[in-house]
């Protein structure tokens, strides 16, 4: 074999340095892809073919949105990739019950716009898939859920465990065994015990917006996620910590009820928080670039949330979120990018005199 | 400044010895051994050379008054010149280069040197000894300028301080820092003359702080010297801002940054130990320490070998490939040059080499700007490689003053490997810096 080596006239292709890199574009779209798996694998399994057939929708209507790009960008190794993220997450914020007719033109028309006004992909401060999802909601709100949360059950001490009770979230089979085993071996640790139901909620809430579903495979791939370092966890720890604390605080207030008495779990399990929090609010291109930026970002994207999705069970409060705060975050990078100016100029100076 | 390990893996058996390679049949010294100045061959097609003759000079009519102190190329080996050929050189470039077949008596080789008293030399003596040797410095592999046209450079300069840096700067390339370890003799007597040389104030020597070196004053002169002690485990680290930082902090100089580093002569542990060959043995730069190394090799070590041997040559030294290399890559995996062709030969500023094979190799097309902020995140001197790099190639305009920052970037390279679209960013900076 060596022979055969050192009688290669020349290498096809020179490339620039660096020759090591830590992590690829690729790479990190593969993972956020990889990272859905195990959702759409679930929504086969509890046969949601509605939602599974919006998903599609989503996907081909995303794909030839940006078909002219991939055309004119002829070798666009990331467009596969980045038209299935983008259509998967989209599908996910679809209603099951939603025309797929209508899902296809207004998702197909909406991101036409943010490809080619905007600019596409990682270009545009408009997050894609939050515009065909409200732009959806716009133009058939009808298929969209009510909220679930009454003012009656925002007085309740405990709204979630109201709404398992009542048959609105559902309970499976296998809760009263899982709850059972939890509270015994860890629960019982703390001198805490779980009600049944929980356990159901937390693995499928049963929801007609996947997205809002899931919660526990959500979990998994936000640890995924994190620890491969795909997406950072500053953002997501404040959106959720924020969200958390205020409803914790303000919710009961709301409904003139007393401070501290919110419902955190039905908050963050509950309109597609979680979901958000790590496939949404870090869309490429649209979060600010420092670490201070993204700080105050993930306290904004907090705020909005409480503000859009209240005490939960918002049918689109996160849409609403984030798509407040991408126009927030044009304004937060102008104040960056002045704030860095500031600092080379100072440095300039310091370097120069 | 990153972490180092956080993208390159140092070996994990550390070499502590050099070998000095086989001698080729064959030597193709290219003509072009430092930046921007091609020398011309002074001898023909079919002439009889010694080892350690010129073979090449550099033609002052072509080039003007600037290139008055030019490194002449020496002979590596005796023998007869068998052609002037065109060749691929290691940054990249193709060009001119004297083709020599081995053959006659050695001049060098295998004879016991008799060293010179330096001391009892006078600096122009010395100096015309390593301007005779052909010395060029290579404390940026990537842009190599003889040492007597930087000596030249800082003439008229008062307190004017000579840096040596004992490790490399970049984690992938060990050259220097094995180099130190086992020649450190040479190297420090080498610091000295060029000390002498330069008619330096301070001799600064900028040490990894995490490697034990010998006494630096014992035996010395009167310059004094000042060991800067540099944490290698961060990345930059030994870029010509980073010492003068270092060394400022460590004196508490009151003095700006840059009123240290015009008075600064910035050299390595390879150049000091050719300083030494020349002024002490009269040995001229004929061989080359290289770091050979990569996961197609059957071994890795630092080789000395005569300039002008081929990378096919230096790898049979190794043994030969144990799986086929995707990349050569010459200087280190930060700044280095992947070349062509395994028939390109060895310069005066080659210090590492690595094989690496296709698996090891990352995809590295590029692709949009994912607006991560990675990149500015790294910097060490608070640019914006992202904005400059659309700026460049889709015209967004953007303030001034981040165009004319980029003349702080101290071209590390880090905003390019911490960029997950494997945008050209480091290159695009040097594009501007070049304009400005």
């Amino acid at each position: 074999m060596a022979d055969k080596i050192f009688k290669t006239k020349a290498y096809k292709t020179v490339n620039l340095s660096p020759f090591i890199n830590n992590k690829s574009t690729l790479r990190t779209c593969l993972y956020i892809l990889g990272a859905l798996i195990p959702q759409l694998i679930m929504l086969f399994v509890t046969k949601s073919f509605s939602n599974i057939c919006l998903i599609a929708v989503s996907i081909l209507a995303v794909g030839l949105a940006q078909s002219y790009d991939i055309y004119r960008k002829k070798n666009y190794k990331l467009a596969p990739v980045i038209i299935l993220t983008q259509g998967i997450i989209t599908g996910f914020f679809l209603p099951a019950g939603f025309s797929p007719l209508t899902a296809f033109f207004v998702i197909f028309v909406f991101s036409a716009i943010v490809q080619y006004a905007f600019g596409g992909f990682s270009n545009s401060w408009l997050n894609p898939v939050v515009i065909c999802v409200a732009a959806c909601w716009f133009i058939c709100s009808v298929a969209f859920p009510e909220f679930l949360v009454t003012k009656d059950y925002i007085m309740s001490k405990n709204p979630s465990l109201a709404l398992i009770q009542t048959g609105v979230i559902p309970t499976y089979g296998f809760d009263e065994k899982y709850t059972t085993f939890l509270n015994e071996s860890i629960f019982s640790m703390f001198r805490v015990l779980i009600p049944h139901g929980y356990v159901s909620f937390f693995w499928d809430s049963g929801a007609i917006i996947p997205a809002f579903r899931f919660n526990f495979l959500t979990l998994i791939a936000s640890i995924f996620l994190i620890s491969t370092n795909v997406v950072d966890y500053v953002i997501p720890f404040l959106y959720l910590t924020v969200y958390s604390i205020l409803v914790k605080i303000f919710c009961p207030v709301l409904a003139g009820g007393m401070m501290m008495q919110g419902d955190v779990i039905l908050a963050v399990l509950s309109s597609g928080t979680l979901f958000t929090a790590f496939f949404l609010l870090q869309w490429f291109g649209t979060t600010p670039l420092s670490v201070s930026g993204k700080i105050v970002y993930g306290i904004a994207a907090g705020i909005l949330a409480f503000i859009f999705s209240g005490c939960g069970t918002s049918p689109v409060g996160s849409i609403m979120t984030v798509l407040f705060l991408n126009i927030f975050s044009t304004v937060l990078v102008y104040f960056e990018n002045k704030k860095r100016k500031a600092k080379l100029v100072n440095a300039m100076r310091n370097e120069n005199a | 400044m990153k972490i180092s390990s956080d993208f390159s893996k140092k070996s994990k058996k550390l070499i502590s010895q050099t070998t000095t390679g086989f001698l080729p049949g064959v030597v193709t010294v290219p003509l072009l051994q430092e930046n921007e100045f091609e020398c011309t061959s002074t001898v023909r097609e079919g002439d009889i050379i010694t080892e350690g003759q010129i073979i090449a000079e550099v033609n002052h009519e072509k080039y003007g008054a600037r290139s008055f102190g030019v490194a002449k190329i020496h002979s590596p080996l005796p023998g007869k010149v068998i052609g002037i050929v065109n060749c691929p050189y290691p940054d990249g470039k193709h060009g001119k280069a004297v083709k020599i077949h081995l053959g006659g008596e050695f001049s060098h080789i295998g004879k016991k040197p008799s060293p010179f008293d330096w001391k009892s030399y006078s600096p122009s003596m010395l100096l015309r000894s390593i301007s005779e040797s052909g010395v060029i410095n290579t404390f940026n592999p990537l842009s190599p300028r003889s040492l007597e046209l930087d000596i030249a450079s800082l003439r008229d300069k008062d307190h004017k301080k000579l840096v040596v840096r004992l490790f490399d700067e970049d984690p992938s390339c060990m050259a220097d820092s094995t180099l130190c370890r086992c020649e450190f003799e040479k190297i420090r007597t080498g610091i000295f003359i060029a000390a002498k040389v330069s008619d330096c104030d301070e001799i600064i020597i900028a040490v990894d702080k995490r490697v034990k070196h010998g006494d630096f004053t014992e035996g010395t002169s009167l310059i004094p010297v000042t060991v800067v002690e540099i944490d290698t485990k961060n990345y930059p680290c030994g870029s010509t801002k980073q010492l003068v930082s270092a060394y400022k902090k460590q004196r508490k100089l009151t003095v700006t940054e840059k009123y240290v580093y015009e008075r600064c002569l910035f050299t390595d542990a390879v150049t000091m130990l050719n300083v030494y060959n020349a002024a002490v043995l009269n040995i001229p730069v004929e061989s080359v320490y290289v770091y050979v190394t990569g996961d197609c090799l059957q071994a890795s070590g630092l080789l000395k070998v005569c300039i002008g041997t081929s990378v096919k040559d230096i790898a049979k030294q190794c043994g030969g490939f144990v799986k086929k290399p995707g990349k050569i890559i010459v200087n280190g995996l930060i700044g280095g040059t992947s070349i062509s062709s395994l028939d390109t030969p060895v310069t005066k500023y080659v210090k590492s080499i690595v094989f690496t094979s296709k698996a090891s190799n990352y995809d590295q097309s590029s692709s949009c700007c994912l607006h991560c902020g990675n990149c500015r995140a790294v910097c060490n001197a608070g640019l914006c490689p992202d904005m400059i790099f659309e700026h460049m190639t889709k015209g967004i305009s953007i303030d001034p003053v981040f165009l004319e920052a980029t003349s702080m970037c101290g071209e590390c390279g880090i905003c390019s490997i911490y960029c997950p679209s494997k945008l050209p960013l480091t290159q695009m900076i040097k594009i501007l810096k070049g304009r400005q």
